[in-house]
């Protein structure tokens, strides 16, 4: 007779494998947190003193302009489209999307090309005799092109909140009394307030992380500061010590993040969806202007003007494309199969071999997200470069030959570091698809017999495949969009299509930009579309 | 000689510092079918869930075709007991056909007999023409069904079936009742089903157990249960009924203010304490001839008969049942009524002596 304790020896070895992976995807945070512990550089003072209350004003700043940006124009969005018919609405419902597409740094430089001096907007207006001009490389230029990056974040959540509110609310009020305007600031606003928070603090993120855009408005936040802090004063531990001010912000927001989360679903009240109110004349065209406004500074005016460049490109620069595209999908291909293949794990220990820890370390494992590129790539390189130099030794010693920077030098530490940024991604589609199967099912399935990767391969991979699919390509784009941190781990002059764009726009070469930057968006396009298709 | 398929004895479980079950014995007989019945909460469903493996007890022991599976110190996995179950929401498989969901179970054997072993279940409840659609093209009865033959599929020794009829609407559940206890007698299974509806325990089960707060209260068939209950929550849960005050005097006699229940030596005993007695409605007659009045407080119309409510002088309410057919007696009106008992239940304090009466 077994007198063993009943135990199970297989959820061990994954909830083994589990605490590795959130390790690995924490250890570049410890490691900014650490570099305090390191000696100080010389250019502390300096920086100290004249560079580091620039950094915080200005991201603080930014972060101001972009969440009010975003606020406005996501939420008015919001709620015209999931309250009121108009010609277009259909349309607009989905297209308004199509910003999330595009890298912000590829809004930026079209604008930015648009609003040069000799560019196509002032070369126009002093030809009809107008001899004004303005000079977009200012925080507010930045802001501008943020929000209109990053307004569909607001929108998205902020409809998904209204949807799941329901009309019932909303008429309970006008039947108390309450004006139809006022509906929306007493009534609809305040019970939207979660979904706007956690739009807002995604927002608050994807500006902190944000690298291409604010570089070339000439906008110093803390990501630059980084990345000037490594390659202009060549201090690591500067950079560090800077990434980690950044962690304390992030952290706060991810914190916020977190709460406002757990509060969304107190209002829910399903299948109360009402019908929406039909505009007509004055209002109708005011929704219909506003909307197409929207989508076309941000979607149409930058594809436009993209293309407009592209066409223009000789052959040979296409050809050039060429090599850039592979280095491009290969990243994205390895990214993607490998944040998939370990959030399956993660999220498949947690539901067959859950232990209170487990749900903390699937958290830590996707921390990622809030990280911005740069903090990322100065967390890695640190612990990447002191292993990489214990193991040349060590092959060195064992076999003779040097066999170079196996991590630093490869793409290995983009793999890693991609990975690391982008679990959330994918882990959010696993979660999501797992939880809609009961755990009856699973009961079912070990009643015949079938448990642990026997029963992922039989039940729950055919059952979620489409969430697979969903993670796989969601992270795909994300990962071939990223542009710092794969600027800062990759090898020495191997580019991707994002990198090329950032070396070409900083040098002011806009038309050859266009080349990579209208492959990188029809990709993201063809995606969302895609997806887009399958929610339906 | 029949034999026990499962014995459950003295089994406890525990869920943090909450007692789920405490002292829990139960045996079932080869082709049985065994109800466990109780509000939800009781620890009926952990049970189930302990017998099938998937909870270990924390003391006791489970017992199936004398393997001991579960005990504090052992625990078989579900897959080695060779238990079939059918769940609440019959999980069944979403992207399997009916015929893969039923041959999942026995996918270790040669194709041939597979898909030999499917069609022919498939035959036994009437769905050879699903066999190739998908979970969600089925109606609730038809899923129900092929979780059973699922279940069926791999010849365990016991069956369990968790809460079956609680996804169907009213006018289904009737018909699936009656279907499932036939297929199961047919099949000649073993099985153990938990519900919180008394109805479909009377209906199918050859034995109930009623459950309260983690025990069996009592383990009996339907007849025994709802006429000779042996606890006050038995008595209660199981019906309507008023637990009328009664004396007994030192001779043994049981007197209520609607009369003598029965004269019985072996009660004296009980004399001086506080006792009362269970009157079911049909145990309480209309009869306009008899010496016993009350005050008709209440009447529901319920189609077939009608209850009437009945203040009795003691100002204690009673049900009676009459057939709707019957003169109506007005609210606030007078009504004759006589005992018709023919078990003495007798409480004093929360368990119950139990004695036959002639009725009178």
């Amino acid at each position: 007779m077994n007198s063993d304790k009943p135990s199970d020896p297989k959820g061990r070895w994954w909830r083994l494998s589990t605490i590795l992976i959130a390790a690995v995807a924490i250890a570049p945070i410890v490691t900014v947190l650490l570099s305090w512990l390191l000696p100080f550089s010389e250019h502390w003072d300096h920086f100290g003193q004249t560079i580091l209350p620039k950094l915080v004003v200005n991201s603080l700043g930014l972060l101001c302009l972009v969440a009010i940006g975003t606020c406005v124009i996501g939420l008015s969005l919001g709620w015209i489209i999931s309250q009121f018919d108009f010609p277009g609405r259909r349309f607009f419902q989905f297209a308004l999307l199509f910003p999330l597409a595009i890298p912000a740094y590829v809004i930026g430089f079209v604008y930015l090309g648009l609003t040069a001096f000799s560019g196509p907007l002032f070369t126009g207006l002093r030809s009809i005799g107008v001899g004004f001009f303005f000079d977009m490389k200012t925080i507010y230029g930045a802001a501008f092109v943020l929000v209109l990056s990053l307004y569909p974040y607001v929108y998205l959540l902020t409809k998904q909140g209204f949807a799941t509110i329901g009309h019932r609310y909303f008429e309970a009020a006008r039947a108390l009394g309450v004006s139809s305007s006022q509906v929306f600031f007493k009534v609809a606003l305040p019970m939207n307030r979660p979904w706007l928070f956690v739009a807002l603090s995604l927002v608050g993120m994807e500006t902190l992380a944000d690298f291409g855009a604010v570089s070339i408005f000439v906008v110093d936040t803390f990501s630059v500061g980084i990345y000037k802090a490594w390659y202009g004063f060549f201090s690591p531990t500067l950079a560090a010590q800077l990434a980690s001010i950044l962690v304390v912000i992030v952290g706060g927001i991810v914190i916020f993040d977190k709460v406002q989360r757990g509060k969304r679903s107190f209002v829910s009240l399903t299948g109360l969806s009402g019908r929406r109110r039909r505009l007509h004349g004055r209002k109708a065209i005011i929704c219909f202007g506003y909307c197409c406004t929207l989508f076309l500074l941000s979607f149409v005016i930058p594809m436009l003007q993209l293309l407009v460049w592209a066409l223009q490109l000789d052959a040979e620069i296409w050809e050039s494309m060429l090599e850039l595209t592979s280095n491009s999908v290969l990243i994205g291909l390895m990214v993607s199969l490998l944040v998939t293949g370990l959030c399956l794990l993660l999220v498949y220990t947690y539901r067959f071999y859950s232990r209170p820890f487990i749900w903390m370390a699937s958290q830590a494992a996707t921390l990622g997200y809030a990280l911005p590129g740069s903090v990322l790539a100065i967390g890695l390189f640190l612990p990447l470069a002191a292993m990489d130099h214990r193991l040349a030794d060590f092959i060195m010693n064992l076999t003779g030959t040097d066999p170079g920077l196996l991590l630093t030098g490869t793409v290995f530490a983009v793999v890693i570091g991609l990975s690391i940024r982008f679990m959330a991604v994918g882990h959010a589609q696993l979660h999501a698809a797992q939880q809609r199967v009961s755990k009856r099912i699973d009961e079912a399935a070990q009643n015949f017999g079938s448990t642990g990767i026997d029963q992922m391969k039989r039940i729950h991979i055919p059952i979620a495949w489409k969430a697979v699919a969903a993670s796989i390509s969601l992270v795909f784009v994300d990962s071939i969009k990223e542009m710092p941190l794969t600027l800062m781990t990759r090898p020495f002059s191997w580019d991707t299509l994002s990198v090329k764009i950032f070396e070409l726009i900083s040098e002011g070469e806009w038309e050859m930009a266009a080349a990579p930057a209208v492959i990188l968006s029809i990709v993201g396009l063809t995606s969302l579309v895609l997806l887009g298709k399958e929610a339906k | 000689m029949t034999r026990n398929v499962l014995e459950v004895s003295d089994v406890a479980y525990s869920y943090g510092s909450t007692q789920v079950l405490n002292e829990v014995d139960l045996k079932v007989e080869e082709g049985e079918i065994a109800c466990l019945l109780g509000a939800s909460g009781c620890g009926k469903t952990t049970l189930l869930r302990c017998i099938a493996g998937f909870e270990s007890v924390a003391n006791g022991m489970i017992v199936i075709n004398g393997t001991m599976v579960s005990s504090k110190t052992r625990l078989v996995p579900p897959e080695s007991r060779n238990v079939g179950i059918v769940f609440q929401d019959y999980a069944l498989f979403p992207h399997l056909t009916v015929s893969e969901n039923i041959a999942f179970g026995i996918r270790q054997k040669d194709p041939e007999s597979i898909s030999k072993k499917v069609s022919s279940l498939l035959a036994s409840v009437n769905l050879e023409s699903k066999k190739d659609a998908y979970p969600q093209e089925l109606s609730g009865g038809q899923q129900q069904r092929v979780a059973l033959i699922r279940a069926l599929a791999p010849e365990p020794d016991l069956l369990l079936l968790d809460e079956p009829f609680s996804n169907l609407d009213n006018s289904l559940r009737e018909k699936m009742k009656r279907e499932l206890k036939a297929l199961l007698k047919s099949f000649g299974v073993t099985a153990v089903l938990v519900t919180h509806n008394q109805d479909e325990a009377f209906d199918i089960a050859d034995k109930i157990a009623v459950m309260q707060q983690g025990r069996i209260l009592q383990w009996g068939s339907a007849y025994q249960l709802y006429h000779e209950p042996l606890h006050h929550f038995v008595a209660e849960f199981l019906g309507s009924g008023v637990f009328l005050p009664a004396d007994l005097t030192t001779e043994g006699r049981l007197e209520t203010e609607l009369g003598v229940i029965t004269d019985d030596p072996s009660l004296a005993q009980y004399s001086d304490t506080h006792l009362s007695i269970l009157l079911r409605p049909d145990d309480i007659v209309a009869d306009d001839k008899s010496t016993h009045k009350a005050r008709v407080v209440a009447i529901a119309f319920r189609g077939m008969y009608q209850v009437y409510s009945l203040r009795l002088e003691s100002g204690k309410e009673i049900q009676c049942f009459t057939s709707s057919h019957e003169q109506r007696h007005e609210v606030n009106s007078m009504m004759g009524i006589r005992l018709a008992v023919h078990h003495a239940v007798i409480f004093s304090g929360e368990n119950a002596i139990v004695r036959h009466v002639n009725p009178t």
